[in-house]
């Protein structure tokens, strides 16, 4: 079952220049800052009330997050809803045909996390993610 | 500092209401909460709860909607933020004192709320709406 929104993805050309509107101007809270080789990223999650602003800086030229960036320029990149069972959601939307972009779930920084085609929701990028201690 | 307090909803264009909000009801189990066109605007609305903001299907209902001419560039997806705020005439101060451009509040689809619109180009290619509930 779907809990909450866990973040709003955005896709930013640096973290140090979207700081400046995202932290300094909205005064949003930097909560945390890593970097996920396997997404090709520097992401940084800032709260939101009770959930966060995930942004997305590429540092792969190859990846698809800057093939993203390349295309359509910064902008809001995908929603992620939590969920205290991601393979039982997995497992059910496999059920109903939805269309998925990874058939297992996998660490990212929300915790385990899967993304599902963007076909299924109408052209948006849906990420599910089970937060791990 | 005036606050904001939480993100409201993501607003998400559309071409079909009906059908979206089905695959987003059938695939995540957010529920409908209302379908609806506000009274005075050219746009159908369904709210989909997801426990702490809602999913906001909108589909424009004229073809120079400025959501339509969003979809004609982009296709249909999300195209803003809402963020509920305290004190709407205080945050966009506060925001234009921090050079950030943001329009004049005027009244909001839904009544009794406010809304001041922050520019694209200030939120990195994010529309952002700053909402004020009554």
């Amino acid at each position: 079952m779907i809990k909450k929104v866990h973040h709003v993805g955005i896709v930013v050309r640096s973290l140090e220049e979207a700081y400046r509107f995202y932290r300094d101007a909205l005064g949003l809270p930097l909560h945390k800052e890593a970097t996920v080789q396997e997404q090709g990223v520097k992401a940084a999650l800032l709260t939101l009330g009770d959930c966060e602003i995930e942004l997305l800086e590429p540092i792969d030229p190859e990846g698809g997050v800057a093939r993203f960036l390349q295309r359509r320029g910064e902008g809001l990149h995908h929603i992620c809803f939590e969920t205290d069972d991601i393979e039982g959601e997995l497992a059910a939307l496999k059920e109903r045909g939805v269309e998925l972009i990874d058939q297992q779930p996998r660490r990212g920084l929300a915790g385990l996390i899967c993304f599902l085609h963007p076909r299924a929701h109408r052209g948006v990028l849906v990420e599910l993610a089970q937060p791990v201690e | 500092m005036a606050r904001l307090k939480r993100l409201d909803h993501v607003a998400v264009a559309v071409r079909e209401l009906e059908e979206a909000a089905q695959a987003w009801e059938r695939n995540l189990g957010l529920k409908v909460e209302r379908v609806s066109q506000p009274a005075g605007s050219d746009v159908r609305l369904a709210s989909l709860s997801a426990g702490n903001a809602f999913v906001e299907l909108a589909q424009p209902l004229t073809s120079d909607h400025r959501l339509a001419a969003f979809m004609d560039e982009q296709g249909e997806g999300m195209f803003a933020l809402s963020i509920e705020v305290d004190d709407l005439e205080a945050v966009v101060a506060e925001l234009r004192g921090r050079g950030v451009q943001v329009s004049d509040p005027e009244p909001g689809v839904w009544e009794g709320t406010r809304m001041a619109r922050v520019s694209r180009q200030s939120g990195h290619g994010v529309a952002i709406e700053l909402l004020q509930r009554q």
